[in-house]
């Protein structure tokens, strides 16, 4: 059974009605009960009083006479009484006189006092009988009370039949009622248990009434906004807070990389300076060794041929080297241009494999070529395009063992696709992913079996894609050989900027000297530095110039002044007054006095932008250190007949 | 006989003084004091002031009997008194004992309110108002309606109910 107060309200209600109906029936009708039986014992003893003295009346004559058939008369009266179970009548002396028996098993008392005995189930009347104003004897009237009894039992029956009935209706309107009152009650718990299920405060309980239910409800609403409200603002909160830490966390991530990338490319420029210092110290030995062994000795001439090949060879090296650097240079500053024109790439190809064979015969090493597109025209820059075969070339001849086989193919394929296979080395595939990356290489020790900077594919990777191509490496593994694959499409789409700049020596053919070539051409050359100046001296001279050389820009102002050269030949970085100043002061000077002059810049200096701070300050040329003499020959050539622009 | 008589004088409680008169006299004066109580006379019978005068013709059976236990009782609201005489005058209840011939007083009471007992077998058919008769060892009386009627006389009915039908004594 459980207890009252753990009861659902419903139920509560309910059982609080019935009781409360049932208790308060119970009560009157126990009430009513006792009133009723207390009345109806009142009416008995009233009945039984008035019987007494109607006998007694009707007894005193037969007493006072001694007539006790008379007095049994009488008493038969009380026959209309079935109640009564007995009554004797006493004379004055408190002798017996006469009795009326209904049936039997009673006697009579002997000498009863007056007065009224009552008890549960019999009542007994004893009245003194008076006769004038003397008592002539004694009535005793026995009577049961099983009347009274049933009496209790009909209003007990009739009591236990309204409380059932009573009960059954208050439940059928405590069902009801209570319902005003639990329903609301119910629905709002209702709302709550599925608030707190699933936590969705936009759920509301209805208010139905206006009472106190009606009042916890709004109250109920009110609460669920400021929870709905709090809880909004806390995942608002959660959220910028989140946001936060990924963006602190990517932040760290980004700065981690960074730090990674920067110790990367720290760790690899100091590779490469060593590379560096190692490649351009070695072709340096070879000269520096050579041209002491040319002043100590006396060599003959077979020797002295083989000494300045070798210096010369070195020192193209070197020079190559430093080109690479500066094409490096612009690569990462996003200065390279190209100089696009209509291209053969099989004639291209064929110049390329031609440069690669004396270093492949060299390790015995077969170049095949197999081009299948002849002529295959394209637009491009024809000397970077010759730079990036001859560098896959050259790489796979480096890396290929002696004996081996270098494979070219070349073919249209929507546009051209170019294939140098080598059966070398091959690359290791944590390495392929980084083949382009400038500084790379392989192998980053000192103590490497393969020279060079590292720079060449990164090289080829920039060029061939600023020609709109793409490149790729593949390899099946160590010692299996590698694969480069070069597709470039067959019109460039680009114009590529700088067009218009003349470009330097490669823009000529090839040359051979020819002694007779600046013949009666009167040079001016000006260069701070000693041994530049004389070697430039020498160079035009070789050609059969009139050269006359300055050190400085007032030294050639002097020379001006004695005679107006056919070609300015000046070094632009000097000090106190540079290049740049001296062509502003030739150019200032009458065109009779030598002001239209064409002057070619020479110079360390060799990206696009010097050559156009060159060309704008006043310059018809710009020749790049070093400088192929041949070239720079027939540039002032040119420039001497009045061809210097195109 | 006696025995029964005997019981019956122990039951109306008579005074021990009236032991020499015999038991049925002793009863016989009981019921002539009772009768006075559910009769009733007119009322220019008996003066106000005056007593309920109970007579008995002489010669007296009851002795003093009848004279000691009126003493102090009342009737009507009348003090009673009793008196042995020879004729009915002045009379309001008039004894004829057995011996005596009633007719004589019963003629000279006929014209007066005057309850006329007597105990004799032809005493009511003579005009006299009630009679004793002795039943099974008992008294009881015998009560002559009209002579009542005639004498003035209201008999209650609670003793016409005790008296005996007349006609069974006429037997």
């Amino acid at each position: 059974m459980k207890r009252f107060r753990d009861l659902p309200i419903r139920r509560k209600l309910v059982v609080m009605t019935v009781a409360s109906t049932t208790v308060a029936l119970l009560l009157a009708s126990g009430g009513f009960l006792a009133w009723d039986i207390l009345t109806y014992r009142n009416e008995i003893l009233r009945d039984l009083a008035v019987q007494s003295r109607i006998i007694g009346e009707n007894s005193a004559a037969p007493l006072v006479f001694n007539d006790d058939t008379a007095a049994g008369e009488t008493l038969a009266a009380l026959e209309l009484r079935p109640r009564v179970i007995m009554a004797c009548l006493y004379n004055a002396d408190g002798r017996l006189f006469a009795t009326y028996h209904r049936g039997r098993g009673t006697t009579c008392p002997p000498r009863p006092a007056a007065g009224v005995e009552f008890g549960w189930s019999d009542a007994r009347f004893a009245a003194p009988v008076t006769y004038i104003n003397g008592t002539v004897g004694t009535l005793f009237i026995y009577r049961e009370l099983g009347d009274v009894l049933e009496r209790l039992l009909i209003g007990l029956g009739a009591v236990t039949t309204l409380l059932v009935l009573c009960t059954i209706v208050a439940v059928l309107i405590g069902s009801r009622l209570q319902q005003s009152i639990a329903q609301p009650l119910l629905d709002l718990a209702g709302i709550a248990r599925r608030v707190s299920d699933t936590k969705d405060y936009g759920l509301r309980a209805v208010p139905i009434s206006s009472d106190e239910i009606g009042v916890v409800v709004h109250a109920f609403n009110d609460m669920l906004d400021r929870i709905g409200e709090r809880t909004e603002q806390l995942s608002r909160s959660n959220a910028d807070l989140e946001r936060e830490v990924d963006e602190r966390k990517r932040m760290e991530v980004e700065r981690t990389m960074l730090l990674a990338r920067e110790r990367d490319a720290n760790r690899l420029k100091d590779e490469f300076l060593a590379t560096l210092s190692h490649e351009l110290r070695t072709p340096l030995n070879a000269v520096l060794g050579w041209t002491r062994v040319l002043r100590a000795t006396q060599p003959g001439q077979e020797k002295q041929a083989r000494a300045l090949e070798s210096i010369e060879r070195n020192a193209r090296t070197q020079a190559r080297l430093i080109e690479d650097l500066l094409e490096v240079s612009r690569i990462v500053t996003g200065k390279l241009r190209l100089q696009v024109r209509p291209a053969d790439l099989a004639a291209i190809v064929d110049a390329a494999v031609d440069v690669s064979q004396p270093a492949a015969a060299a390790k015995r090493i077969r170049i095949e070529a197999d081009i299948e597109a002849r002529p295959a025209m394209t637009s491009g820059d024809p000397d970077r395009l010759q730079q990036v075969i001859w560098n896959l070339l050259s790489n796979a001849v480096k890396f290929t063992p002696v004996g081996g086989v270098v494979r070219v193919h070349l073919r249209r394929d929507h546009g051209f696709t170019l294939t140098v296979q080598d059966t070398g080395i091959g690359i290791d595939p944590t390495f392929l992913p980084h083949m382009f990356e400038p500084f790379r290489q392989a192998d980053g020790s000192a103590s490497r079996e393969h020279g060079g900077l590292g720079l060449g594919l990164a090289i080829v990777r920039q060029i061939v894609e600023l020609h709109g191509g793409t490149v790729s490496a593949r390899s099946e593994g160590a010692n299996r050989g590698a694969r480069f694959e070069v597709h470039l499409p067959s019109e460039l789409g680009i114009d590529a900027p700088g067009l218009r700049l003349d470009t330097s020596a490669a823009a000529l053919p090839a040359p051979r000297v020819d002694p007779h070539l600046l013949a009666s051409v009167r040079v001016l050359v000006v260069d701070d530095e000693e041994d530049a100046r004389e070697l430039l001296k020498t160079t035009f001279e070789a050609f059969g110039a009139d050269v006359t050389a300055a050190s400085s820009t007032e030294e050639a102002m002097e020379c001006f002044e004695r005679s107006t050269p056919d070609v300015l030949v000046s070094d632009l970085g000097m000090p106190f007054e540079d290049g740049y100043a001296l062509i502003r002061r030739v150019r200032a000077r009458p065109p009779q006095h030598g002001g239209l002059v064409p002057a070619v810049a020479l110079t360390a200096y060799a990206s696009p932008n010097d050559r156009l701070m060159a060309l704008s300050a006043g310059y018809q040329a710009h020749v790049a250190k070093p400088y192929e003499p041949a070239e720079v020959a027939a540039l002032v050539r040119r420039l001497s007949r009045g061809a210097a622009t195109p | 006989m006696t025995s029964i008589l005997a019981v019956l004088v122990a039951l109306l409680g008579l005074p021990v003084s009236a032991q020499d008169v015999p038991l049925e006299y002793r009863v016989k004066a009981a019921y002539l004091f009772n009768f006075t109580r559910f009769v009733e006379w007119p009322e220019d019978a008996i003066a106000a002031a005056a007593p309920l005068i109970i007579c008995v013709a002489a010669p007296n059976p009851f002795g003093a009997a009848l004279a000691e236990m009126v003493v102090g009782e009342q009737a009507l609201g009348h003090a009673l008194a009793v008196r042995t005489v020879q004729q009915a005058a002045g009379c309001h209840v008039l004894f004829v004992p057995e011996p005596v011939n009633a007719e004589p007083l019963l003629r000279d009471a006929r014209a007066h309110p005057v309850l006329t007992v007597g105990e004799s077998p032809d005493f009511l058919r003579l005009g006299g108002v009630i009679s004793f008769v002795v039943e099974d060892g008992k008294v009881r009386f015998e009560i002559n309606q009209e002579a009542a009627q005639r004498s003035r006389l209201r008999i209650s009915s609670r003793l016409l109910r005790l008296a005996r039908p007349p006609d069974r004594t006429a037997k």
